[in-house]
């Protein structure tokens, strides 16, 4: 435990201010000696201040203090929610992906009925379960559908999701997750604008009582700031995906599906690839000329892995992801510029990370983590193709396609279109068919290109 | 079929032949009574068997369908000479590869009044596999839509598209229709000059929806830019005040790489055109390689290339723009003539309609208590000014500017509501 001497493990809390009126400070903190303040503006987050806490308590002074650096969140998102054109609020579907975290999910239900009792839906995918518990759980909210996926995987069951949800925009968050009561219509209102298939939106801790959750939150979080962005290959690499967001907190339009695919079953938790099924499936959407906007009011708290091997466990996972996924960007969509970028990143990141981490220099991660990420990332590629070997005995086992093609109320037919895979004909690889919605008309489009 | 019909929907056609029997048929599924329209297909130099087919349709539908023919490989010229045999007191435009949806004459018709040019959503269709280019192209597309959409949205030339609108007839008529001089590219742009010029309103409506099958490609697109080069000239000859908004400030010389395409546009056609189509495969190689920016780069060269090879053919050399644009009138006038609205002193609603009628050839600028936080530039090509296009404008720039925002927020609350709305 060396490396963990140094460290300042010291728990801290979550608190909320309102800028609206935060008069006497905050009170009543408990023994806490330090506090994360998130800042709220009409009931937004539009920033957030590692504060110290004396006595149990925050004074106003203090906090007054780190109002100007919220001055240009807070204005961005006055003129953002100024240009929103008022529409109908639309309806969503809203999917939560969880295996064998019936306790996480007992506190993320709550919120999502609230949903429901608003006309969205609500699917729980339990993927994969050891027991009934989750099952069991689920009964108690009637509101709320409960779909039973045998195979494991998040790719697998957030395509279960997709397709059994019945409305246009499908939001994805995770059991270990709570949202915010604005959470919802804040992502949805993005979608005004035809591009934008995907909105990601902001992940604050619901909770810093451990060291694993502190380093998490310091140093890797989900936070992409408190200002609006709008994403499309033209302004960010698409090979940066996993700059965007993540599938925690973010929601698709189901029509852009069909030019974009599903979720590839062989990323994310759950498979040897231990993630980046979402990064991925951000990947394709850039490409294909679609935008992606992160819209920090839509806001999800997230629980963080409590234990540092779990924490471990999640570092290895993300090193795994992305060598995962980009092995299946060269492979299936022919991205030659991988060959520079990932060694590149490989030396700069992982490599450095290892080095500073060994030799203890300040700022430096701990070093079983950066040992974790540097093996996750060499195992990357194998991992993938691994994950795709499983997932052929997986559907041998299962008759999937035919239940996946079936036809749900209302919803278009589900067609199989083969991609052309030049890079991955000539290795020989059997690579994922992206699956593809029909519905508009093709046959038009087919004329169109004919000519 | 006696009776005469509201509108009339002129579609052009040129060796399109399947796209446009799905437009046709998209025609027959309106909301709109089907009595009440009439369609002219005008098929310009067809060498497939577009007559055939439309004749033999006509009896099939329930609108009156009628065939025109000709060899002028000009749109303007076909799009005048369907109009010229077109009955309707409402002219509808719309191109062969716009297939409309079933509200799309019955939006159009309401949508209209006196004056009103009404410009419909061609709402960009991708085929199976598109390129970078068409991505990008759609990307355009729909940003240019929503733009116009936007209610402070100040129209101007460039956001006339003759492939889904809509005017009167007695309207188009009195502009004199299409200028059959341009047989290249940009004659839409040169009526939306006129119509505007001729007090038109222009309004964008969305919900005139038609998927809009574009099969351009990235070489294709090139050589439309190059017309539109020459139509640019074109458009300035017809139009002087439109030269310097059109081509710029010549004296000032834009970043070395630009100009140096410039150059080698006006001076070395030859070597230009052999470097363009070695870029052009570089580009197609960098697509293949995935090498995004390197193509973004490439491809601005190539647009900015094509343009300046397009204006040197319609006028010569760079010595003969620059006398050419002498003879226009002179681009701004010096900032002391230009009207100014004070927002802590704004005026009052009659002088505030004088400043923006004066505003809308000299430019506008914006003080807060005597410190300038914007100015409009003059742009003889747009609709004349109004209030909401000021609106919209300080909206935009406050999106990245505090004060200017700030500013309208203090000047709204210490004047009531006499600014807003």
């Amino acid at each position: 435990m060396m490396w963990r001497s140094n460290q300042t493990a010291v728990p801290a809390i979550v608190c909320e201010v309102n800028l609206e009126h935060f008069g006497q400070g905050l009170t009543n903190l408990g023994d806490y000696s330090r506090a994360l303040v998130v800042f709220r503006l009409r009931g937004t987050v539009v920033g957030q201040a590692w504060v110290p806490v004396r006595d149990g308590t925050i004074a106003a002074d203090i906090l007054r203090q780190h109002l100007p650096a919220l001055a240009w969140s807070s204005w961005q998102q006055i003129m953002h929610a100024k240009r929103q054109p008022t529409s109908d609020p639309l309806v969503a579907s809203v999917v939560v992906c969880t295996r064998d975290r019936t306790e996480d999910l007992s506190r993320c239900l709550p919120g999502l009925q609230r949903l429901s009792a608003l006309g969205h839906e609500v699917i729980v995918i339990d993927s994969c379960p050891s027991d009934s518990r989750t099952a069991e759980l689920v009964a108690n909210y009637p509101s709320i559908r409960y779909i039973h996926e045998p195979r494991p995987g998040a790719g697998i069951a957030r395509n279960r999701g997709l397709l059994a949800a019945t409305k246009e925009f499908i939001a994805f968050t995770d059991d270990d997750a709570q949202v915010d009561a604005e959470w919802l219509p804040s992502l949805l209102r993005n979608f005004d604008d035809p591009l934008v298939a995907i909105v990601t939106g902001i992940t604050m801790p619901l909770e810093l009582e451990t060291y694993a959750q502190i380093w998490f939150e310091e140093n890797h979080g989900f936070g992409r700031g408190f200002v609006r962005k709008s994403f499309d290959a033209t302004t960010i690499e698409p090979l940066a995906a996993g700059l965007v967001g993540a599938s925690v907190n973010m929601a698709v339009r189901r029509s852009v599906l069909q030019h974009i695919g599903l979720f590839d079953e062989a990323l994310g938790p759950g498979t040897p690839a231990g993630s980046g099924e979402d990064h991925e499936f951000y990947f394709r959407t850039l490409t294909r000329g679609y935008r992606i906007v992160y819209d920090p009011t839509a806001l999800v708290w997230h629980r963080h892995r409590r234990e540092w091997d779990a924490l471990r466990r999640t570092i290895y996972g993300y090193g795994v992801g992305v060598f995962a996924w980009w092995t299946r960007a060269f492979l299936a969509e022919s991205e030659w510029t991988l060959l520079k970028i990932a060694p590149s990143w490989f030396w700069q990141h992982h490599l450095r990370n290892l080095k500073n981490a060994a030799l203890r220099r300040p700022g430096s991660i701990p070093l079983d983590l950066a040992l974790a990420e540097f093996r996750g990332a060499l195992a990357g590629p194998g991992a993938y193709l691994r994950s795709r070997q499983r997932l052929r005995e997986l559907s041998s086992l299962v008759p999937i396609k035919s239940e996946r093609l079936s036809v749900r109320q209302g919803l278009p037919t589900l067609a199989i279109e083969q991609t052309k895979l030049s890079v991955a004909e000539v290795l020989e690889v059997d690579l994922p068919t992206p699956r593809v919605v029909d519905q508009l008309p093709t046959s038009i489009a087919d004329i169109a290109e004919e000519q | 079929m006696s009776q005469t019909p509201v509108v009339s929907i002129i579609i052009p056609t040129h060796n399109r032949r399947q796209l446009l029997m799905q437009n046709l048929s998209a025609l027959s599924g309106q909301t709109y009574a089907a009595t009440d329209f009439e369609v002219l297909v005008v098929a310009d130099s067809c060498a497939d068997d577009t007559a055939a087919f439309v004749r033999a349709y006509a009896s099939q539908t329930p609108f009156r369908l009628r065939l025109l023919q000709h060899s002028a490989k000009s749109a303007a010229a076909t799009r005048n000479l369907g109009a010229s045999h077109a009955e309707g007191a409402i002219f509808l435009f719309l191109d062969d590869d716009v297939i409309a949806q079933p509200d799309f004459v019955r939006v159009h018709v309401e949508a209209q009044f006196e004056d009103s040019v009404v410009l419909g959503y061609s709402k960009p269709m991708l085929s199976r596999r598109p390129s970078w280019w068409q991505y990008d192209a759609r990307r355009w597309w729909e940003d240019t839509f929503r733009e116009m959409a936007n209610p402070g949205h100040r129209f101007s030339y460039r956001n006339f598209f003759s492939g889904n609108v809509s005017m009167a007839a007695s309207l188009f008529q009195r502009v004199n229709g299409f200028d059959m001089s341009f047989t290249g590219r940009l004659e839409d742009y040169e009526l939306g000059v006129r119509l505007l010029k001729a007090g038109a309103r222009f309004c964008y409506v969305p919900a005139a929806i038609g998927y809009h099958y574009d099969n351009t490609d990235l070489a294709r697109w090139l050589r439309r830019i190059r017309q539109e080069g020459v139509a640019d000239v074109q458009i300035g000859q017809r139009h002087p005040e439109l030269r310097a908004l059109m081509f710029g400030d010549l004296s000032e010389p834009p970043e070395w790489t630009l100009a140096t395409i410039r150059r080698i546009a006006f001076a070395f056609p030859a070597l230009g055109d052999m470097l363009e189509r070695r870029m052009l495969g570089v580009a197609t190689l960098c697509e293949q390689l995935k090498l995004r920016y390197r193509w973004q780069q490439i491809l601005r060269a190539l647009r900015e290339y094509n343009y300046w090879r397009g204006v040197a053919t319609a006028i010569g050399t760079r010595s003969a723009l620059s006398s050419w644009m002498q003879e226009g009138p002179v681009p701004s006038a010096p900032s002391n003539n230009v009207p100014t609205i004070d927002m802590v002193r704004l005026p009052s609603a009659t002088n505030l309609q004088e400043i923006l009628s004066h505003g809308t050839n000299l430019g506008l600028r914006l003080l807060l208590d005597g410190v300038e936080i914007m100015t409009l530039a003059p742009d003889p090509g747009a609709e004349p000014l109004r209030e909401e296009h000021l609106h919209h404008k300080v909206q935009q720039l406050a999106q990245y500017q505090f004060v200017p925002a700030l500013a309208l927020n203090l000047a709204r609350s210490m004047q009531g509501n006499s600014y807003a709305d």
